[in-house]
């Protein structure tokens, strides 16, 4: 009887834009499960200990690429190192504010991610994502 | 006295020699006693000598001194003389003595010294022979007695008869003979008794010394038993002690081997094991000794080896190796005979009774030993055994644990009195995560009163544990559990709580488990939520109709109505109404039996209202499928079921409404059946048909409408279906009985989910409407020819007539449009006209339309409009405004043509001055003879530099040209008529108006312009200003000749070959070039390759291949090595010449030295690289810093975006206010520090000062001194190499402050932070590190951007990212390099290189 929601999970080191990107989330999709990270480490480590277990539904992860400690290049080189089942389980899209067109196709070469999308994540972005 | 003693051992060593020394055998006694004789005897014997001789020769009475001497010299010789048989010396002596005695008693008067030698002889013979010796001499000494008295009494002629008659003979003599045998009985008794004595001390000895031998042997035996620990070692001990302490000559111990009935050897000594084998190799039942042993279990003894052992197998080698005796000792071993102890003795009889019982109890100690051995092996057998247990328990009890461990539940084990003896992995890990420290004491802790102690919350889930525990304890219970919340710091947590009763052989107690019950306790609680929070009333009843399980809807819903509260365990039945519990029962019985049922129950309430319930039961399954159980749902379906009724009422009442129309209303399926009609549907299509339509009925299949009609509602009826609602008017032409109609139709597709299952149809008879309209239609066609018929006249104008409202929108247009602007008066109508007036003219147009509608008439109003093919047509108006219609009435006409002839005109005419002005070259007319300007172009008033020259003379305006002799040409001119030309004529003018006189050249003409009668009138001039071409030349002339100087310095040489005969010619040059003299080479193609650098040659020589294949010209670059090794970058090109055949006779090629251009051109790669790097940093820096102005401007966006949502609550509004806050005023942030950066770049353009490092760091420190001291810094400095820097200051101040200020930041938090600046000079290098302990930077992963803009590689403290870029732009500013050496944990290094 337990409802499955969404899960995302966002990656970045600016806390204001983490909290526009929850409210964006919530309020298109109401009742989510949502995390952010602000130290691309701890996600990872929270990825490596929560994803043992296969969840039904995918779970979308939005990665920052300009951040102190890991940039979000690096953060996919040590995602890439997971098992299958853990990688299998996301869908990343890289949110950047970022508008080098390297980043950009960088972005769309790089076999993990989805997508490249400019932030802010608004509810148009997220429409377009989740109909 | 030495000579004496010396003289006593030569002596002894004579006489004694090889005798035995045996003090305790007499026989070396009287040979001792013969040596003392001896020794005395010869000196005493001298001293009798001399008087004896001297009287014996003065008596006369030689025969006795002869005699005295020979004695004593036979004696001396007996003393001295060595090699003499000690029997022989014996009796030598005897004898001698007893000559001298006969010879003494023959001769001498007196019977004295005879008879006294003779007792002595009788005395010597006992001592020095024996006793029996002594009896001999005194037998001989009758003997010699009864002689001489034969002698006397036969009176023969001798001294001694002379003397003595035969009775005084007896007399003397007979004393002799008694005397003789006394003293012969006397030594004989004393020597007896000597000899004795002395032997019985001996034996005494003998045995003494056996019996401390058998004690030693006991006794070590006894010693080795005690530190021997093994029986091998045993019985070699025992072996060697035997013959080391009891001096047996052999000794072996054997065991018995029962299965093979052989003698094994355990261990020997003294016997060759060879010869053991004897014993060893034969079945041991013909062994006498050792099967007596085995048999008899008593020790076989044989004391006389020769003569009482049978002849057996060994008896030769006893024999051969001269054993004695020998003893065969019993070894038993737990009281069973396990061996034998053989001794072997070289004397017979060595065993006597003592030795016996002494030997049987070494053998019972070795006996005993060996059961002490056994008892041992065995001892530490069970010890290996028991350590051996003990492991396998300790491994069963660590598996145990490790099970225990692996358990994800926290379990303890206590004894009776709740303490904690043992605890699995999980207990301490849930002790640590709930906060215990390392060091929680959870062992032997009281497990009641720790949690009877639990505080807070857990205070009363702690006392109900402790009491379950103490009732377990005690035993009033076999098992308790319960279930607690227990929160971690971080999340919710429920725990189940079991105890059970434990026993075992050491500890009588309980087992606490406590199990993580938190996924099920939310499960459960999400459950509950679910299942109290639905509006549906549920209940579970197992197969007995017990309650089991209920909701609290179901719970409120019967309290509610029935006023009972339900109860679990309780059967359902005792619920129900006492009327329908048999219903209810039955009911039941279905769905147990696996049915689902449902049923409707209707609940009078209180206040006439009626609740009404849907029931369902349906069967509970387990997971097998099982039935155990049946599941109850009630809904409150009043609402419902009243919503039901009212739609009821609602549908009747429309129905009765659409029934009471006359309009026909129906709807129809997809397939065309119909759905509903009302009843004047029905009604009429019985007229139409004659039949009572049904639902369900097609309606396009009736036999009696024709075809054609039912054809159109099948269209009207699909095109519905495609969704589209639409109203359509329908004529249904007259027919038999009938009157034409007209119906007003309207299709309305039915839509159900997104899907199309009908249509429905509404229809009016509007019959009675159109009939009046079609009257009305008939009598205004008359009034309609007569407007066509103006149609027509309008039409047939070439002028365009139309008619527009005051909005300016056509309302007629006459045909003539279609010729004028290109549109049907059809396109027309309705569209306002100034959409067609062209751009220019709208205004005007606008203004003009006003006018003419404040009433006034407009006539030519000329404006132009924009055909539809996109040309232009200028009309020209008439207008009139109708103010009582408000109309405006137009002709317009197309006057084009005419305008364009005016226009072109025009045109030419301006062609004509845009010509003459614009012209090229200065031109203008002078008038009469005296020169008067009449028109001139500009072009040429800016030659002169003069204005207003119309109407002035020549002179007046230049009146510098008289004297130049101008006027002269122009009144030739004018006078002859002869045009004048000339080029590059140099004129000065003053063109300034200074009076300075410039110089022109000019190319110009006088012509003389003459009337129509062909009279001159005046001249045409036209000048071209050429100074800047003459000049120009002039100049190239000038440079053309320096180039001819410049080619010979441009060190170009040439050569060439002639095919015809091969010979090369290389000019002087060409050896410049190539660093060669003329006479140490040779001018050959192959001469030139070789000196091609290797790098180089192969294309080189590729195109000399190919030149010559195909006689083109060609040309390479290449480095050639000159005869010093200077490399030089030459440049070869060549020709072919061909004679007339097209065969190639001659090449002939330049050689340039292009080495200067070469590195030119290097360096301008360089530079050209270097620029494309610093516009790609450019590039990036642009992209960081757009990057980062994007990110708050992204998040501003996003915040404003959510503040304008509705939804948005205030709440969420203050969050959004703040975070646009910081949004912004990181956006101003950031906008600072571009500000900075670019201020960095421009104030390069400051002074250069002399500048001290030591000056900057003070300066520094007194900025920060803050900080240092906060964070105790210590800053060493070192300027002692260098403390002094031309730069700028402002940057040199920042980069010191950076640096530090970075190193104070990044400080490592467990180290005092130490900074150490230091500069040093290097040749012409000033070089600075700035050297940190700090945290450090990994290199290996950010190295690329240590430098970069809005990069950090620490997430604790807060920083832009922006010092070393700023750093860094600054050193490269003022000409420095940084680069970085850091290890993380360690420090970072920054070095600055400055060259001056």
């Amino acid at each position: 009887m337990t409802k499955s929601v969404k899960r995302f999970l966002i990656v970045d080191d600016d806390s204001a834009t983490n909290f526009l990107s929850k409210m964006a989330l919530r309020k298109l999709l109401g009742e989510i499960d949502v995390k952010d990270f602000v130290m691309p480490e701890t996600a990872l480590d929270y990825i490596a200990t929560h994803f043992e277990h296969l969840h039904d539904e995918k779970t979308t992860l939005f990665l920052d690429i300009n951040m102190p400690t890991l940039t979000g290049w690096e953060f996919l080189d040590k995602f890439q190192t997971f098992k299958e089942p853990i990688k299998n389980q996301f869908n990343i899209y890289i949110l950047s504010s970022s508008i080098d067109p390297a980043d950009i196709e960088r972005a769309k070469h790089n076999p993990l991610v989805t997508d490249f999308i400019e932030k802010p994540l608004n509810k148009a972005v997220l429409t377009k994502l989740f109909n | 006295m030495s000579w004496w003693g010396n003289y006593k051992q030569h002596v002894r060593d004579v006489i004694i020699n090889n005798e035995s020394d045996d003090q305790e055998n007499v026989a070396y006694w009287r040979t001792t006693v013969f040596c003392e004789i001896l020794t005395y005897l010869t000196p005493l014997s001298l001293i009798a000598l001399i008087p004896s001789v001297y009287m014996a020769f003065t008596s006369e009475i030689y025969a006795v001194g002869i005699m005295d001497l020979f004695a004593f010299l036979v004696i001396v010789i007996l003393t001295v003389v060595p090699g003499i048989k000690l029997e022989i010396r014996k009796g030598l002596f005897i004898f001698i003595l007893c000559c001298l005695s006969l010879t003494l008693l023959y001769f001498l008067p007196l019977p004295g010294p005879g008879i006294l030698f003779l007792l002595v002889v009788t005395i010597f013979s006992s001592l020095i022979y024996s006793s029996s010796a002594a009896y001999i001499s005194a037998t001989a000494n009758t003997v010699i007695c009864i002689g001489f008295a034969v002698l006397i009494h036969l009176d023969i002629q001798s001294p001694i008869s002379s003397f003595y008659n035969v009775g005084s003979w007896i007399a003397v003599s007979s004393n002799l003979v008694l005397l003789s045998f006394a003293c012969a009985k006397c030594l004989d008794l004393l020597l007896a008794g000597l000899t004795r004595s002395l032997e019985d001390n001996k034996i005494s000895e003998v045995k003494l010394e056996r019996a401390n031998r058998l004690y030693q042997f006991v006794s070590q035996i006894n010693q080795t038993i005690v530190h021997v620990k093994d029986k091998e070692t045993l019985f070699l001990k025992s072996c060697e002690i035997a013959l080391e302490f009891g001096n047996y000559k052999m000794a072996w111990i054997g065991g018995f081997n029962n299965a093979q009935k052989h003698i094994t050897l355990l261990d020997s000594c003294g016997i060759a094991e060879d010869d053991i084998k004897l014993f060893t190799h034969i079945p041991y039942e013909t062994k006498a000794a050792q099967t007596h042993v085995l048999r008899t279990g008593t020790h076989f003894l044989c004391n006389d080896v020769e003569r009482t052992l049978a002849n057996g197998d060994w008896k030769p080698f006893a024999v051969n190796h001269s054993i004695g005796s020998f003893i065969v000792l019993p070894i038993k071993k737990s009281g069973s005979i396990f061996g034998t102890f053989n001794l072997y003795a070289a004397e017979p009889n060595y065993f006597g009774v003592d030795d016996i019982a002494l030997l049987e109890e070494v053998t019972g100690d070795i006996s005993f030993a060996l059961d002490l051995f056994e008892k041992a092996e065995r001892h530490e057998e069970a010890e290996h055994q028991l350590q051996k247990n003990f492991e396998e328990l300790e491994a069963v009890s660590n598996e145990q644990s490790a099970i225990l461990n692996t358990l994800p539940a926290s379990i303890a084990l206590l004894d009776n009195d709740g303490n904690i003896v043992k605890v699995n992995e999980e207990w301490i890990q849930f002790g640590l995560s709930n906060g215990m420290q390392d060091t929680y004491p959870y062992l032997n802790a009281n497990y009641i009163e720790v949690s009877e102690k639990s505080i807070g919350k857990e205070a009363e889930d702690g006392k109900h544990m402790a009491q379950g525990l103490r009732e377990v304890l005690k035993g009033n219970k076999t098992y308790f559990t319960m279930e607690y919340p227990c929160d971690s710091p971080t999340e919710k947590r429920w725990f189940k709580a079991e105890v059970r009763p434990f026993k075992s052989i050491l500890l009588t107690g309980a087992v606490v488990m406590h199990i993580n019950i938190t996924e099920r306790k939310m499960a459960e609680s999400e459950m509950l939520l679910l299942i109290n929070n639905t509006e549906e009333a549920f209940i579970l009843v197992d197969r007995n109709l017990e309650i089991v399980s209920f909701n609290n809807q179901f719970k409120n819903l019967y309290n509610t109505y029935f006023g009972k509260n339900i109860e679990k365990g309780v059967c359902i039945l005792e619920y129900a109404q006492p009327e329908q519990k048999e219903i209810v029962a039955s009911i039941y019985k279905k769905v147990l039996d696996g049915h689902v049922e449902e049923s409707e129950i209707m609940i009078p309430g209180l206040d006439d209202t009626i609740t009404y319930f849907s029931m369902k039961y349906s069967p509970a399954k387990d997971d097998s499928g099982t039935v155990f159980g049946a599941f109850v749902t009630a809904t409150d379906i009043t609402d419902k079921k009243k919503a039901k009724e009212q739609k009821e009422f609602e549908r009747r009442n429309k129905e009765a409404l659409i029934n009471s129309t006359t309009d026909l209303i129906w709807s129809v399926s997809t397939d065309f059946k119909l759905l509903a009609a009302n009843d004047a549907f029905i009604k009429e299509m019985k007229k139409f048909t004659g039949v009572d339509i049904k639902q369900g009925e097609d309606l396009l299949s009736f036999d009696n409408i024709p075809k054609e009609s039912l054809k159109h509602w099948e269209v009207f009826y699909q095109r519905a279906l495609l969704g589209e609602p639409f109203k359509t008017e329908i004529y249904n032409p007259p027919s038999p009985g009938r009157d034409e109609s007209w119906i007003d139709t309207s299709f309305n597709p039915i839509i159900v989910n997104e899907q199309i299952t009908g249509i429905a149809c509404y229809s009016r008879n509007i019959t009675e409407r159109k009939k009046a309209e079609n009257e009305q239609l008939r009598t205004s066609t008359a009034l309609q020819r007569a407007v066509t018929d103006l149609n027509k006249v309008m039409d047939s104008s070439v002028d365009v007539i139309c008619a527009v409202d005051a909005d300016g929108i056509f309302l007629k247009v006459s045909a003539a449009s279609k010729t004028v602007w290109g549109y049907t008066p059809e396109e027309l109508i309705g569209t306002p006209i100034f959409k067609l007036v062209y751009q220019e003219d709208l205004e005007k147009t606008r203004v003009s339309s006003k006018t003419v509608m404040s009433g006034n008439q407009l006539n030519h109003f000329e404006n132009r409009y924009v055909r539809k093919d996109g040309t232009l047509v200028t009309l020209e108006w008439n207008a009139r405004w109708d103010a009582k219609d408000q109309i405006r009435y137009g002709v317009a006409r197309d006057v084009s043509e005419k305008k364009r002839l005016q226009d072109a005109i025009e045109n030419e005419r301006q062609r004509f001055y845009d010509l003459f002005s614009d012209a090229p070259s200065s031109m203008g007319v002078l008038n009469g003879p005296d020169h008067v300007f009449e028109i001139v172009n500009p072009l040429y008033l800016e030659l002169i530099g003069k204005k207003n020259v119309i109407g002035k003379t020549v002179k007046e305006v230049l009146p510098e040209a008289v004297d130049q002799g101008f006027i002269d040409i122009l009144d030739s001119v004018y006078k002859t008529g002869k045009t004048f030309s000339s080029s590059e004529m140099l004129i000065k003018l003053d063109t300034l108006g200074t009076g300075q006189l410039v110089d022109k050249y000019l190319n110009f003409m006088y012509q003389a312009h003459r009337t129509e009668k062909n009279i001159i009138d005046g001249i045409l001039f036209f000048a071209i200003d050429v100074t800047e071409q003459v000049v120009l030349r002039r100049k190239i002339e000038d440079s053309e000749s320096k180039l001819k100087q410049a080619q010979s310095l441009l060190r170009i040489s040439n050569w060439e070959i002639d095919l015809i005969n091969y010979i090369n010619t290389w000019s002087d040059e060409c050896y410049d070039i190539i660093g060669w003299k003329r006479e140490d080479l040779e001018p050959s193609l192959q001469a030139f390759l070789s000196l091609i650098h290797p790098d180089d040659f192969e294309l080189a020589n590729a195109r000399v291949v190919e030149t010559f294949q195909t006689y083109d010209a060609g040309s390479f670059s290449a480095r050639i090595q000159t005869k010093i090794g200077d490399i030089k970058y030459v440049y070869c090109e060549w020709k072919f010449e061909f004679d007339i055949n097209a065969k190639p006779i001659r090449i002939y090629g330049i050689l340039q030295d292009i080495t200067e251009r070469k590195i030119a051109e290097e360096e301008l790669t360089k530079i050209t690289n270097d620029l494309f790097q610093r516009n790609r940093d450019l590039e990036q820096f642009t992209f960081i810093i757009s990057h980062n102005l994007r990110a708050p401007a992204a998040n501003i966006m996003g915040f404003t975006e959510y503040l304008q949502d509705d939804t948005t609550t205030p709440q969420e509004q203050k969050e959004l206010l703040k975070g646009l806050a910081t949004s912004v005023s990181g956006l101003d942030t950031i906008i600072k520090d571009i500000n900075s950066i670019l201020q960095a770049k421009r104030e390069i353009n400051d002074k250069k000062e002399t500048i001290r490092f030591s000056n900057i760091v003070t300066n520094v420190i007194n900025s920060i001194g803050n900080t240092i001291d906060k964070h105790h810094v210590t800053i060493k400095t070192d300027f002692d190499e260098v403390d002094e820097i031309f730069s700028l200051k402002v940057y040199l101040h920042s980069i010191f402050y950076n640096l530090i200020s970075n190193s104070i930041k990044y400080r490592s938090l467990d180290k005092q932070t130490l900074i150490e600046i230091k500069s040093k000079r290097d040749k012409d290098k000033i070089i600075l590190t700035f050297k940190d302990n700090g945290l450090g930077i990994d290199l290996n992963k950010k190295g690329d951007k240590v430098f970069g803009l809005y990069q950090r590689f620490h997430n604790h403290v807060e920083g832009k990212g922006m010092g070393l870029f700023m750093v860094k732009t600054q050193v490269e500013a003022i000409g420095g390099k940084i680069s970085v050496a850091s290890e993380l944990q360690k420090g970072s290094e920054f070095t600055i290189i400055f060259e001056n």
